[in-house]
C-alpha cells in the first residue's frame, strides 16, 4: 500500500490531538505537546514569510521546541530547510566553522537559525559564518501572527554528519518524507495501543529527526503516543541515561546506532534492575550490525525484562529518507551465513524491505553485490548536484549485500573496501575485530589504507593511562591479523577522545585517512611492522 | 663459535617483529591467532633468522615452514630444514 501523503498533512493531523512531548537534558526536563509545537511552527512560518530574507533557511536542529518550530515553520512558509549537522566529537572549531560555511554557501541559504544557547558559540568561532544568524526563540516571539499555509511547502535538505571531507546534502520532499514515515509506522506495527518513543539521536541526524520526531508526531494522530526527546549531550556525558530514561518513561520504541547498543550491553550487564519489558522495538541501525553486538545486547537487556523480539536490526541511508528495511517488532532477529571473498561468517538480517521502496540486490546463494533502491521515499536530488534520481531510476546505495527471501543482508560498503595484498577487506569488519582487545575502548578503532598497499590501525585505549601500551599495540595487530590474515603495517594508540566522530557516533574514517600524519603525530604509542 | 639455539633465535625474532615480549611467547602459541604472524611478518622472520643463524635454508623449505601453525612446530621445521637436531633448541632462556 502506498499513500502519497505530504509530511505537513501528517503533522497537521497529529497536532489535532493532545500528545505529550518531553525534552530531557542534563539541565532537567520540560514538557510541551504536538499541538503546541504545531502552533509555534505557525508563528515561525509567519516570521519567515514576513521578516527573513527570501531563500533557503539553514538551521542547526538541536533538541528544543523553538528549533523544531523553525524547521516545520520553514517548510510551511515554502522555504527549504537546510539541516546542518552538530559538530562531531573531536572536530576542531575552525573545521566546524568552515563546514558550516561550506554548507551555507553550497545550499544558497540566506539565513542560519540556531537556538539562543548556540548563537554565542557561533559568534565566538574563529571564522564566524558569513550568513546572517537568527535566534529561534526571538524569531517565534517576534512573529506577527500565524501563517496562512498558502505557500508551496519547502523541502528538507539533509546534510550528512560529516562522514566525508566534503559535506553533501540530500533533497527530500515532504511527499518522500511522508512516504517514509508511513512505511516506518507500518513496519513498527503501530496499532491503537499507547506508545512512547524515547531516543537521544540528534534531530540533525535522519534517525533522530525522521525516525524519532516526525514518525512519532505523525502516529500521534491515531494512537496515544508520547515523545521523549533526550538531548545528545545527556547520552554523551552519561550513556547509561539512555536505557535508564527508557525504563523510567516506559518506552515502547527506541532507536540508536549500533555503537550505542554496544555501550548499553556493558552497562546493562551490571546495572541495578530496571524494567525494560515495555520496550517492544529497539531499532538498531546507521552502522554495520555484528551478530555479537546483537547477542550481547539481547543477553544483557534480558536481565531487565527486555523481550526477545525487541531488538530490530534495520538498514537505511539518507538518500532513502531514512529506512530501507527493518526487522518487525513481532519477529526475533536472525542471522545467515554468507561467503564473502571466500570467507564464510554470519551476517545479521536487516529484515524485510519497507513498502515505500523497491530494492534490487543479488539473491539466493549469489555473491553479495550492489544494493540499488527506487521508489517514492528516495531523495529528489543532491547538493552539490549528482546523478538524477527521478521516477524509474535506480540509486546505487554503495552498500553491498544480498536480498534473500525478501530480507536484506548487508555485507559491506564499496567505499570502505581496503585492497590489501590482492584481498578485499572491509574497514568496519577489522575495526569491529579490534573491539575484542581488552585495552581497546569499544567502538574506537579506525582502520585506513596506508598508501603502500596495506593498512594501519589507530585506536583509543579503554583507560586513560593503560599499563602496557606496547602490549596493547601488539594485541590490536594480533587481533586484526587473526581476522584478516594480514595484519596492519602500523598500529597507533591515540589519547582518549582523539578519534573524530560524527554527532551520531560514527567514526569519521575518511577524515582520518586524509590526515593520517597528523593523527600519527599525536599517538601515545606507535609502531610499524 | 656455535650458532645460538634455533628456538632462542626464533622467539627473539618473533618478539622483535611483532612487539610481543619474548618471555610471553610459548611453544603452543598459534602463530597467527596468538602472535599475529601474517605472511609479511613470516617473510621478514625467514630473512632475519637466516641472517642470525648465519646459514641459508635449502630451497623448497619455505613450504614446510609455511605449514607450521604453532611456535613449537615452527622450531621443529626450522631445525629440520637446517638439518639441526631439534634437541639443540631446548635452551630455556628466552629473549624478550
Amino acid at each position: 500500500m502506498r499513500t502519497a501523503t505530504h509530511l505537513l498533512d501528517l503533522l497537521s493531523r497529529g497536532a489535532a490531538v493532545e500528545r505529550q512531548v518531553e525534552f530531557v537534558s542534563p539541565r532537567g526536563s520540560s514538557l510541551t505537546s504536538f499541538p503546541a509545537l504545531w502552533a509555534l511552527s505557525s508563528r515561525a512560518a509567519r516570521a519567515f514569510e514576513t521578516s527573513v530574507p527570501v531563500g533557503r533557511v539553514a538551521g542547526i536542529l538541536t533538541s528544543s521546541a523553538e528549533m523544531i518550530a523553525c524547521f516545520v515553520g520553514a517548510l510551511r512558509a515554502g522555504r527549504d530547510f537546510v539541516s546542518i549537522p552538530l559538530p562531531g566529537r573531536g572536530q576542531h572549531p575552525v573545521a566546524y566553522a568552515r563546514q558550516l560555511q561550506a554548507i551555507a554557501t553550497m545550499s544558497g541559504a540566506t539565513t542560519l537559525v540556531v537556538e539562543a544557547a548556540h548563537a554565542a558559540t557561533l559568534a565566538a568561532l574563529p571564522e564566524p559564518p558569513s550568513v546572517p544568524v537568527s535566534v529561534a526563540e526571538a524569531l517565534v516571539v517576534a512573529a506577527a501572527g500565524s501563517t496562512r499555509d498558502d505557500a508551496v511547502p519547502g523541502e528538507l535538505i539533509q546534510f550528512s554528519s560529516g562522514t566525508t571531507g566534503t559535506p553533501k546534502g540530500v533533497r527530500l520532499t515532504g511527499t518522500a518524507i511522508g512516504a517514509s514515515v508511513n512505511a516506518i509506522l507500518r513496519a513498527l506495527e503501530i496499532g491503537d495501543r499507547p506508545e512512547t518513543f524515547c531516543g537521544w539521536v540528534p534531530l540533525s541526524h535522519d534517525m533522530g529527526l525522521i525516525g524519532g520526531l516526525l514518525a512519532t508526531w505523525a502516529a500521534s494522530a491515531r494512537t496515544p503516543y508520547r515523545y521523549v526527546c533526550m538531548s545528545p549531550e545527556l547520552f554523551v556525558t552519561r550513556p547509561s541515561s539512555w536505557m535508564e530514561t527508557c525504563a523510567a518513561r516506559g518506552a515502547t520504541i527506541t532507536a540508536a546506532p549500533t555503537f550505542a547498543y554496544q555501550l548499553a550491553s556493558r552497562y546493562l550487564a551490571h546495572a541495578q534492575p530496571m524494567d525494560l519489558s515495555p520496550l517492544r522495538a529497539a531499532i538498531v541501525g546507521a552502522e554495520p550490525i555484528g551478530v555479537d553486538t546483537m547477542e550481547a545486547f539481547a543477553s544483557a537487556a534480558s536481565r531487565h525484562g527486555l523481550r526477545e523480539t525487541a531488538p530490530c536490526p534495520a538498514y537505511g541511508l539518507a538518500e532513502a529518507t531514512l529506512a530501507v528495511s527493518m526487522v518487525p517488532p513481532s519477529a526475533r532477529w536472525t542471522s545467515r551465513a554468507i561467503s564473502v571473498d571466500g570467507k564464510t561468517r554470519p551476517y545479521v538480517s536487516c529484515g524485510p524491505v519497507l513498502d515505500c521502496l523497491d530494492v534490487t540486490a543479488p539473491g539466493g546463494s549469489a555473491e553479495p553485490g550492489p544494493i540499488l533502491i527506487s521508489g517514492p521515499a528516495v531523495c529528489s536530488g543532491f547538493i552539490p548536484a549528482r546523478e538524477s534520481t527521478g521516477p524509474g531510476t535506480w540509486l546505487d546505495t554503495k552498500d553491498l549485500g544480498l536480498l534473500v527471501g525478501g530480507e536484506l543482508l548487508i555485507t559491506g560498503r564499496t567505499d570502505d573496501l581496503l585492497c590489501v595484498a590482492g584481498r578485499k577487506l572491509f574497514a568496519w569488519e577489522l575495526e569491529h575485530a579490534a573491539n575484542s582487545v581488552r585495552d581497546v575502548r569499544t567502538g574506537n578503532c579506525i582502520v585506513v589504507a596506508d598508501g603502500g598497499g596495506c593498512y594501519l590501525a589507530l585506536f583509543e585505549p579503554r583507560s586513560a593511562a593503560p599499563d602496557d601500551l606496547p602490549a596493547a599495540v601488539f594485541e590490536v595487530r594480533r587481533a586484526l591479523a587473526a581476522v584478516a590474515g594480514i595484519g596492519p603495517s602500523a598500529v597507533g594508540c591515540l589519547p582518549r577522545g582523539a578519534l573524530p566522530k560524527t554527532p551520531s557516533g560514527k567514526l569519521r574514517r575518511r577524515h582520518v585517512a586524509e590526515n593520517v600524519e597528523r593523527f600519527v603525530s599525536t599517538c601515545l604509542a606507535y609502531r610499524t611492522f | 663459535m656455535l650458532p645460538p639455539p634455533i628456538r632462542v633465535v626464533l622467539v627473539d625474532t618473533i618478539s622483535a617483529l611483532t612487539g610481543k615480549a619474548g618471555r610471553d611467547i610459548s611453544d603452543g602459541d598459534d602463530l597467527v591467532e596468538d602472535l599475529g604472524v601474517d605472511s609479511l611478518i613470516a617473510a621478514k622472520l625467514l630473512v632475519e633468522v637466516e641472517d642470525r643463524l648465519g646459514r641459508q635454508l635449502p630451497d623448497g623449505s619455505e613450504a614446510s615452514l609455511a605449514g607450521a601453525r604453532t611456535v613449537g612446530e615452527l622450531v621443529e621445521r626450522f631445525a629440520a630444514a637446517v638439518a639441526l637436531d631439534p634437541s639443540e633448541t631446548s635452551d630455556g632462556s628466552l629473549g624478550g
